[in-house]
């Protein structure tokens, strides 16, 4: 790999990072088990390792951005996830940023 | 799902004991969950390539590890060129010092060191400043962050006293000038060591006017070369420092002044220098009106720093 593509490769990443959070805040305001949210995210052209999305839904979860509950479905327990009222709170506002910083990168490019 | 229990033992290893269970629960859910749902996508029961697969994908077991746990750094990412630079600069500092008391130790006190000893204390030492430049940095990471005091800096706390970055070719030639100074004028560096034992002091000597002055001199280049490394340290001119290089240079000229006037500088041995006494006392007076000229120079440049010029231009100090 050279290394203006090392360089490029690392700003993807700090890029996607902080989008991920945006994305599956988004993506949780219908609950989803975990497989689900990442073909679901998937689905729309983000690809997210299991190592990378599993421990930020827990991460999310602790901070009290997301509530999760074990439940039964086609014959196997899974854990559901959605967003909390504080989790909605902070996404509607997570959301109003992106949108305006959008708007200012649009212009800018 | 042997190979599950496998990976959840190795990451295991690397948690805390407190958080272990919980977290290995929930990674346990993440990865079963995983390929259960690879596998009803794929119509069938999981298999092991489904495992295989799935655990590929959560990493190697210390970084699987490491992303269920808060990020925690001994010292972080703002203050890791701090810290970079501070040890850097005090090892430096460290092996001067030691090469000094070697040097030291070596002439007055026969203190021989081989190689293979020289080499440990080498270690010895710079491993004690590699540990506490750590420990400070990490002290200085967690007050930071626990009680929150890089939040409560305020502008108003920057000297206003700065008159200028240092010129730090200039500075460093200071500290070596006087740092050889200092070794000589305490013996501890002879010059004329290829001279037979004796030879030299039977030729030549210090006139006794010198003597009076043995302590004012080892004071004021004593004091110069701390300043200069304080200087030297902090990159920039504050103006106590510029004063105290002004009164310390000052110092040195009303001594070359005293010396100039007091006749002769040398004791000399007309039979061992057949001839050249008088151009020897010549010598020593030119190199003194030299030492004189360079430092009307520096304190002349440390007005003009006093006057703001410098505030402009680098004060080349």
């Amino acid at each position: 790999m050279t290394d203006d593509s090392e360089i490029g490769e690392k700003l993807r990443s700090e890029i996607r990072r902080g989008a991920l959070v945006l994305a599956v805040l988004a993506q949780l305001r219908e609950e989803h088990y975990g497989y689900s949210l990442r073909k679901s995210l998937a689905a729309k052209g983000l690809q997210v390792e299991e190592g990378t999305l599993y421990p930020l839904i827990r991460r999310l979860e602790k901070q009290g951005l997301l509530v999760s509950e074990w439940r039964e479905e086609d014959k196997r327990r899974k854990r559901f996830y959605t967003l909390s009222d504080l989790g909605m709170k902070v996404y509607l506002g997570l959301y109003e940023d992106w949108r305006e910083l959008d708007e200012s990168i649009q212009q800018l490019v | 799902m042997q190979l599950v229990e496998s990976y959840l033992y190795e990451v295991g290893r690397f948690l805390p004991k407190q958080e272990r269970d919980e977290l290995l629960a929930d990674l346990r859910d993440d990865i079963l969950g995983e390929i259960e749902g690879v596998a009803e996508a794929a119509g069938r029961r999981p298999e092991l390539t489904d495992e295989q697969a799935v655990i590929a994908r959560f990493g190697h077991p210390l970084k699987a590890a490491g992303r269920y746990q808060t990020p925690r750094a001994l010292i972080g990412t703002d203050l890791y060129p701090a810290f970079i630079h501070t040890l850097k600069v005090v090892m430096s500092v460290a092996l001067f010092g030691l090469v000094l008391v070697w040097l030291i130790g070596a002439e007055t006190a026969d203190w021989r060191l081989g190689p293979l000893q020289l080499l440990s204390l080498v270690i010895e030492v710079l491993l004690w400043v590699f540990a506490s430049v750590v420990l400070v940095f990490v002290a200085i990471e967690y007050s930071g962050e626990r009680l929150r005091w890089y939040e409560n800096w305020q502008p108003s706390a920057l000297s206003s006293t700065s008159l200028g970055v240092i010129n730090r070719q200039d500075v460093i030639t200071n500290l070596i000038s006087e740092g050889f100074f200092l070794l000589w004028w305490n013996n501890v560096v002879v010059l004329m060591r290829f001279l037979p034992e004796g030879a030299a002091e039977q030729a030549i000597a210090l006139a006794p006017i010198w003597e009076i002055f043995f302590w004012p001199l080892n004071i004021i280049f004593g004091a110069l070369f701390l300043l200069h490394f304080y200087v030297l340290v902090r990159g920039i001119w504050l103006r106590p420092a510029l004063l105290a290089e002004v009164v310390g240079n000052t110092a040195l000229l009303a001594i070359a002044g005293v010396l100039l006037t007091s006749g002769d500088l040398l004791v000399l041995n007309e039979q061992f220098l057949n001839g050249f006494a008088d151009n020897a006392q010549l010598v020593v007076k030119v190199a003194l009106l030299v030492v004189c000229a360079v430092t009307v120079w520096d304190i002349w440049l440390a007005f003009r720093t006093f006057r703001g010029a410098a505030s402009r231009l680098p004060a080349r100090i």
